[in-house]
């Protein structure tokens, strides 16, 4: 019985083998890998404009006075931020819609801003200030786990006519093969 | 009988020959089709009532409290959008001169600019109306241009992924003809997101899976293929 299952213990062991290669790097010390230049600007308002600008969650000890500006990549996908210490915000133009801020949980180092996202629940305050000085108040009322390929995308970046903020990170496990988590984590909070 | 005979078949001729002349036009209108498996791109619109523009480009008052919410998601290489719209607080009866009253119209914010999609009209009991389906072109309005040919004629969805905020989604009443919400489609991202390296999880995670795996060498193979789809 064992015997039989020794060819599938190979395949697995060259599989770990091939993971593991990159994994040299994952030392908590080990710097960053370089990567592409940082090309995203942080959010900056301009005439008559109102956007966020920063954001607080003191539940879990965010603080963030600068969030960068993200879109739509060349992909598709959601742009999330070169800098893995860095909240993004979706910029969806002048058009109205649910405030979306996108974060890391970890880098290849450790944890990153994100990483304490799982630990939020209901009625926990969320702080997002603004270009023109006001700090709007958010409670969540939720949070949400998915696998990233049944991503509810209206559910997070749909329209919707109420003040409503979604934060996004990666959650559960993670497919080192990939380089990749397998779901994503999303925190619905409506304006308190 | 005899006289009716003849004109039984002149009848059923006539109507082989209409519906025939149906099926022509049908064929050269948009279907409804099953929602396709990928899609290349995807829209949101916040419609409101403060962004009505009638076709003088004069900015009109829509129907107070509406609001729209209008979904599209578009597969441009089998030229198919799949819609999914939410009308709150939009009262009375739909009217439009193209063939239905909710529509894209290319137009930039704060200008008019012709219909090149009508989609079915959302209904519903009470305050919610809803309509939901997908459209396989070439797209028709039922709307006559200025260059006499129909206003979707030439259109294509590429044309929407080229420049999203060149389009414009409302709906029309009798009451607000020029609109009673409309807003700009802004596009939004597909799939999941990538928000983690991996320098936080621990190996651990890693071998459980690896046992698994050698417990049950299929259930190990449906893993892989759960992750290697959980991609992008």
């Amino acid at each position: 019985m064992l015997s039989a299952l020794f060819p599938g213990v190979v395949a697995l062991l060259l599989m770990l083998t091939a993971c593991g290669a990159p994994a040299a790097t994952d030392a908590p010390d080990a710097p960053e890998p370089p990567t592409a230049p940082i090309t995203q600007e942080p959010v900056v308002a301009e005439q008559g404009e109102v956007l966020p600008t920063s954001l607080r969650i003191p539940a879990i000890g965010v603080d963030e006075p600068e969030l960068l500006r993200l879109g739509v990549a060349d992909d598709n996908t959601a742009e999330v931020p070169q800098d893995f210490s860095r909240v993004g915000w979706f910029d969806r133009g002048t058009n109205p819609g649910p405030t979306v801020l996108l974060g890391h949980v970890d880098s290849r180092a450790g944890p990153a801003v994100f990483f304490d996202l799982r630990d939020l629940g209901p009625g926990d305050v969320i702080e997002v200030g603004r270009s023109d000085g006001t700090v709007e108040e958010y409670v969540v009322e939720r949070t949400q786990q998915m696998p990233k390929d049944e991503f509810p995308t209206f559910e997070v970046f749909g329209a919707t006519a109420s003040d409503v903020l979604r934060l996004v990170t990666c959650a559960g496990e993670f497919d080192r093969g990939e380089r990749s988590y397998i779901d994503n984590l999303v925190v619905h909070a409506r304006a308190g | 009988m005899r006289r009716t005979l003849p004109r039984l078949a002149a009848v059923t001729a006539a109507s082989a020959l209409m519906f025939a002349a149906t099926a022509g036009i049908a064929m050269a209108q948009e279907t409804e089709v099953p929602e396709p498996d990928t899609f290349t791109s995807m829209y949101t619109v916040l419609a409101t009532p403060d962004t009505i523009i009638n076709n003088d480009g004069e900015s009109v008052p829509g129907e107070p409290g509406a609001t729209g919410e209008f979904n599209f998601r578009i597969n441009s290489d089998d030229e198919i959008i799949c819609y999914d719209i939410t009308l709150r607080g939009v009262t009375g009866e739909y009217e439009s001169p193209a063939k239905t009253a909710t529509h894209i119209h290319e137009a930039n914010v704060g200008e008019p600019g012709p219909p090149r999609l009508a989609f079915p009209d959302p209904s519903g009991e009470g305050d919610t109306r809803t309509s939901s389906g997908c459209l396989q072109g070439p797209f028709t309005t039922g709307l006559e241009g200025d260059n006499g040919q129909d206003t979707a004629t030439g259109f294509t969805l590429s044309q929407i992924e080229a420049n999203p905020a060149g389009f414009t989604a409302d709906t029309h009443t009798a009451d607000y003809a020029a609109g009673t919400v409309r807003g700009q489609l802004t596009e939004v991202p597909m799939g999941g997101v990538e928000t983690g390296a991996g320098g936080a999880t621990h190996d651990a995670a890693m071998y459980a899976i690896g046992a698994a795996g050698l417990a049950a060498a299929a259930g190990a193979g449906v893993v892989l293929v759960r992750r290697s789809r959980a991609q992008g």
